[in-house]
């Protein structure tokens, strides 16, 4: 009896140890967000100040200055953003599930075409800028939306693909096969059966696709300047033309991870395989 | 005939995909290479001389930029991937017991990984910052020597720091999906044998996890190795010119392209970039994987 107690003691005394630590470590992980929130509400002297203050008059004009004025450019660079990541979104998925299917379905090409596709995402994005400045220049593509679009593509395709053929391996070709016998072509199997099926899988690509067109800041950066110019590369324009800005610079970010933070609670028990290509089953 | 479509149909519908990809790679592969031959710059880089290897010589040999750069790009990731895997496996095991407010753990875990990174580097710019940066304020506070971003050292440091604070939860959620999928009964069956938690670890959990934990080593090499944002906002690559501290190979690839510009070598760099990174990570998944 007594001996049962002691043991549960231990056990409670261990799970409480185990529970501080996690909180630690969770609070380390969390506290340079948290501060970079309370940056963001700061006025920008307030920011920079010595000591750093911690309790303060919350100032939101960094926010409104941000989406509601044409103040520095942001919201201009905002609205691009938003406009090349959906851009770039749809047509990865509009060029990927039909790829993805026939690999999936008809093994085409082997694991060769597969693996081909997939090497593109392995490689590293400065090695596009020097031919695709050539490029572009002649094609008059700089600092254009379409332009950046083409290059996110490049890298969120091969992803894309891998993702959705991850999904749909795991979906029974039956429910094809029997709309096929009722009179379906492959075609219309493929739209009408296989596609609502793999929509999990396509908003796991689709917010892959995301996050990744969203942050991308190479690419941005060399190929935009002034129309086209997307938040990642106005953070360049933040350190070396409104070095004294720190407010507003905490608010882009904050601003930046909005979206991303409501995409990750949506797919979050996804998010691990998006993660890893579906190469795990997370 | 029936047949004859069907062929048809499963190349049709790749083919997008193919042409997108063969169109906007392939020329510039073979520019890339034709370009490093050259002595290119930004403008004349369709007219320029052939010039033969001296860019590689240049590279490799003369003042080596090449063996710098690797020597940052490979200590960076040296540190950053087994930080994060030891961190991040070491928080799963961590969790993996309990039972409550695992959920909340995770999903808080995941807010890093969805910071913009290049956002990142230029607030570390003022976190890091030797007058007004909360860092060096705090670390004088409890009187220790405060982090300078001109110590080389301290610069890579706080690449770093903060490339391990936004991918640790990477490491973290894979190890902790991974243990979830060890199925229980293999765990109650060690401790009934009366396995200690150290044994359990090395003989149970370990090897069970190997797999996934490779996947996610080789995934975050890979990236680590691409490594741009974060060392050329927060440090320029430096201190230190023309290869400093912080400058990873992308960066310099950067540097020489639009900073020193010489199209030629850049071009030369990112040929010696891909052989190396094609070395590594087929060795890497060989040793790791066993394929």
């Amino acid at each position: 009896m007594r001996f049962n107690l002691d043991q549960k003691t231990m056990n409670a005394v261990k799970t409480g140890l185990r529970y501080i630590c996690v909180f630690v470590f969770v609070a380390v992980m969390v506290l340079p967000l948290l501060w970079i929130f309370l940056t963001s509400i700061k006025t920008n002297p307030q920011a920079a100040a010595v000591p750093p203050l911690w309790i303060f008059e919350p100032d939101w004009t960094h926010y409104q200055g941000i989406l509601f004025s044409t103040k520095f450019n942001l919201r201009n660079a905002f609205i691009n953003s938003l406009i090349v990541t959906f851009g770039t979104t749809g047509l990865s998925l509009l060029f990927s599930f039909p790829a993805a299917y026939s690999i999936s379905r008809f093994n085409t090409g082997g694991k060769n075409l597969a693996y081909w596709i997939l090497s593109f995402r392995m490689l590293p994005p400065v090695v596009f800028i020097i031919p695709m400045f050539v490029v572009f220049f002649t094609l008059n593509l700089l600092d254009t939306h379409i332009g950046l679009i083409i290059l996110y593509m490049i890298f969120n395709v091969p992803f894309a693909v891998w993702i959705l053929k991850s999904f749909i391996d795991e979906l029974p070709s039956d429910f094809e096969e029997a709309a096929m016998v009722d009179g379906c072509t492959r075609i219309g199997a493929m739209l009408r059966v296989a596609l609502p099926l793999t929509i999990p899988g396509i908003v796991t690509a689709a917010i892959m696709c995301f996050f990744f067109s969203f942050n991308e800041f190479l690419f941005a950066y060399v190929f935009t300047s002034e129309r086209a110019i997307t938040m990642p590369a106005m953070a360049a324009v933040f350190i070396t033309q409104y070095t004294w800005l720190w407010a507003d610079l905490c608010a882009s970010m904050i601003l930046m991870m909005m979206p991303m933070v409501i995409f990750a609670f949506v797919i979050q028990r996804r998010l691990v395989r998006g993660l890893t290509m579906g190469a795990l089953k997370g | 005939m029936k047949r004859i479509s069907l062929i048809d149909l499963r190349y049709v519908l790749v083919l997008p995909v193919v042409l997108l990809l063969l169109i906007f790679t392939i020329y510039p592969f073979i520019f890339q290479i034709y370009l490093s031959f050259t002595g290119a710059s930004i403008r004349n880089y369709m007219t320029a001389p052939l010039i033969g290897l001296q860019n590689y010589s240049t590279l490799l040999v003369n003042p080596g930029h090449f063996w710098s750069t690797m020597r940052v790009t490979v200590l960076f990731v040296t540190i950053v991937v087994s930080a994060e895997l030891l961190l991040g496996l070491a928080m799963a095991l961590l969790v993996f017991p309990l039972t409550k407010g695992v959920r909340t753990i995770v999903t808080l875990l995941v807010l890093p990984m969805l910071a913009t990174p290049v956002f990142l580097g230029a607030i570390g710019r003022l976190v890091f910052h030797s007058i007004v940066g909360v860092v060096p304020y705090y670390f004088k506070a409890v009187g220790l020597p405060a982090p300078m971003m001109s110590d080389p050292a301290h610069a890579l440091l706080a690449v770093a720091i903060l490339d391990i604070w936004q991918w640790t939860p990477f490491m973290f959620l894979i190890s902790h999906a991974g243990l979830q999928a060890i199925p229980t009964e293999v765990l109650d069956a060690a401790q009934v044998d009366g396995a200690s938690g150290l044994n359990q670890l090395r003989y149970v959990i370990l090897p069970l996890l190997r797999l996934v934990l490779s996947v996610a080593i080789i995934f975050r090499t890979m990236d680590a190795f691409k490594t741009f944002d974060i060392p050329y906002i927060l440090s320029e690559g430096g201190p230190g010119a023309p290869v400093g501290a912080t400058t990873t190979v992308s960066v310099l690839t950067y540097k020489l392209m639009l900073t020193y510009d010489q199209f030629g070598q850049a071009a030369a760099l990112v040929v010696l970039l891909l052989v190396v990174m094609n070395l590594t990570i087929n060795r890497l998944s060989k040793y790791l994987l066993g394929r």
